[in-house]
């Protein structure tokens, strides 16, 4: 191997730096070469930093004080905001609601996606065509999305009145105006809007499936459900772990539909954590507990993806 | 199957159907309308102002977009390649901005935006979405580049030369595939969002589309046939780049969340 200058200038006088030559100059060269300049990471961090970082852990501090947003003073109370939030009734409805929104949009979107992306891999002929459709909610604004649905929704809106149309005004609801139902309208929503995501994320798994894998246990003796639920079904493990991921986090975070469709009403039937930290801190300038709210929100999202993190991994070295 | 596409296409011709019929006729918002006109249209682009707000939408996607990727591109080139501790550390640092919920950030940014004067202004947006993207385009780009043969890179350094030269006319140019993938997934979430904008703009005079609707609906509560006018305007420019390149879209999207 000859030697070559690294990064050096081309009409310096070789012959000398052959004479200098270091004990091992081929390591010497791999490990320059292999370093790009640590300094390229600096302008992104800093706006990262900046964006993120410093104002989650300022958020962290804000939560431990009675801020109003306004004054100057921000006195330390310690938990106390943390204590409000076990204890008071709105908070505690508030997280039980996060919590059934999050799991119904979960079901819904693993069900859907699942079953689009099932059907849409083999069945149809003209399934690029639907993939296209099924998808195209993703691109949509949520806010529009909303606003959409809220009209076929509203008391006098599109579903009622086709609804009666053809006979069936025992099924018209109150569909966001009773506290019982909103909650399970929004998440319906929610599901139809990502229903598309979860197909595609399901079919990309189905195709890293080889055929011959399938065929091999359809040879074997083993029938449809079979291989679908020994075969298909673990192989796709990895794909269920992305769509629970997404989910969960698109869940508990839910603000923008819920916001246009109800504005967590009625009644606070439809309020999540992240609708309340709004009226909290916006509404209400109760900037402390706000933060609180933000904090237990960050929490319960971080043990969550970290052990749906620590699952997939286990999946992946078994697989 | 098509059963269920329907379910999927008819809230969107509704929306279609409604923005270009005349409101007053209909026997049902999914009889189709007998005369479109574009009447809605000019009169939503007209009282909701939207030429300013499309202006102000494209003026933030766009720079946002452009400084995303080039610190992150720059940025996820050492993070890939060098196997340090530091290395290592800050990437998870930075990949921890994915799970972390964005509202434990926002009130005090907001405060910061506040004191710095920035509040209101598109530049705050952008600041913001730099920051807030950052992670996401990193996680694609340092994906991309580990799994990418670094003999181009290491014959170009034997060349002669210097690393950041070897990035700039070696590496950079090989990330068009991938830098595809981050432009799509920003410019639908940054197109597309409405808190963000909605708290750092405010009702200042500068406003994106979503808040544009967002306080027009306010203003003309069941002018539904106006309101979706406004809708289909901003939600258009999106769906033609979608159905213009669907499939890579959609992979961009699938393959944007492997790992």
């Amino acid at each position: 191997m000859s030697m070559v200058e690294v990064g050096g200038t081309t009409d310096a006088a070789p012959g000398r730096r052959i004479g200098n030559s270091r004990p091992n100059p081929s390591a010497h060269r791999r490990s320059r070469l292999r370093n790009p300049p640590w300094w390229f990471i600096l302008p992104g961090v800093a706006f990262y930093l900046f964006v993120i970082i410093v104002p989650a852990i300022q958020g962290g501090a804000y939560s431990l004080t009675s801020w109003d947003g306004l004054s100057a003073a921000k006195k330390y109370i310690g938990f106390h905001n943390f204590r409000q939030i076990f204890t008071d009734q709105l908070a505690r409805q508030t997280i039980k609601q996060t919590l059934e929104l999050t799991a119904a949009m979960t079901v819904g979107l693993v069900v859907v996606g699942l079953g689009l992306a099932l059907a849409l891999h083999t069945l149809v002929k003209s399934r690029f065509i639907l993939r296209v459709v099924f998808f195209a909610p993703v691109v949509v604004a949520p806010v529009m999305v909303a606003y959409l649905w809220q009209f076929i929704f509203s008391p006098f809106g599109a579903l009622n009145s086709a609804l009666s149309a053809v006979g069936l005004q025992k099924l018209e609801l109150s569909w966001l105006g009773s506290p019982r139902v909103a909650l399970w309208t929004i998440a319906a929503v929610i599901i139809w809007q990502y229903a598309g995501y979860a197909m595609v994320i399901f079919i990309a798994g189905l195709e890293s499936i080889s055929p011959e894998v399938l065929e091999a246990a359809r040879v074997d003796g083993a029938n449809a459900f079979q291989r679908f639920r020994y075969m298909t079904f673990p192989l796709l493990s990895p794909a269920f772990v992305i769509v629970l991921t997404l989910a969960v986090i698109m869940g508990l975070k839910q603000f923008e539909t819920v916001w246009i469709m109800t504005t967590g009403g009625p009644a606070n039937s439809t309020q999540t954590l992240a609708t309340l930290m709004y009226q909290e801190a916006f509404s209400l300038n109760s900037f402390g507990y706000a933060t609180a709210l933000a904090v237990l929100l960050s929490i319960v999202v971080l043990i969550i993806s970290g052990s749906l993190y620590s699952v997939s991994s286990r999946i992946n070295r078994v697989a | 199957m098509w059963i269920l596409a329907l379910l999927f296409v008819l809230p969107i011709y509704l929306l279609f159907n409604m923005a270009f019929g005349n409101g007053t006729t209909q026997a049902h918002p999914l009889v189709p309308t007998g005369h479109p006109t574009f009447h809605n249209f000019t009169q939503a682009w007209h009282t909701g102002d939207l030429g300013p707000s499309l202006l102000i939408s494209l003026f933030v996607t766009v720079s946002s977009i452009a400084f995303t990727v080039i610190l992150s591109a720059y940025a996820a080139y050492p993070l890939a390649r060098i196997t340090a501790t530091w290395s290592r550390a800050v990437f998870y640092l930075v990949m921890l901005g994915l799970i972390l919920p964005f509202f434990i950030a926002l009130i005090p940014l907001y405060q910061t935006m506040h004191t710095l004067g920035l509040l209101g202004t598109p530049y705050a947006l952008i600041v913001l979405y730099i920051g807030h993207q950052f992670p996401l385009s990193v996680f694609l780009y340092v994906g991309f580049l580990r799994a990418l043969p670094r003999d181009y890179e290491e014959s170009a350094l034997l060349d002669g030369c210097t690393p950041a030269r070897a990035f700039i006319s070696v590496v950079l140019p090989m990330l068009r595939p991938v830098t595809g993938t981050v432009v799509i997934l920003n410019a639908v979430q940054i197109w597309n969002d409405f808190l963000t904008p909605l708290l750092f703009l405010g009702t200042g005079r500068y406003k994106t589309l979503p808040i544009s609707i967002y306080t027009f609906v306010g203003e003309y509560t069941a002018q539904w046939p106006l309101v979706f006018a406004g809708i289909v305007i901003c939600i258009l420019p999106l769906l033609v780049v979608y159905f213009a390149m669907q499939r890579r879209i959609m992979r961009g999207f699938s393959s944007g969340l492997k790992g």
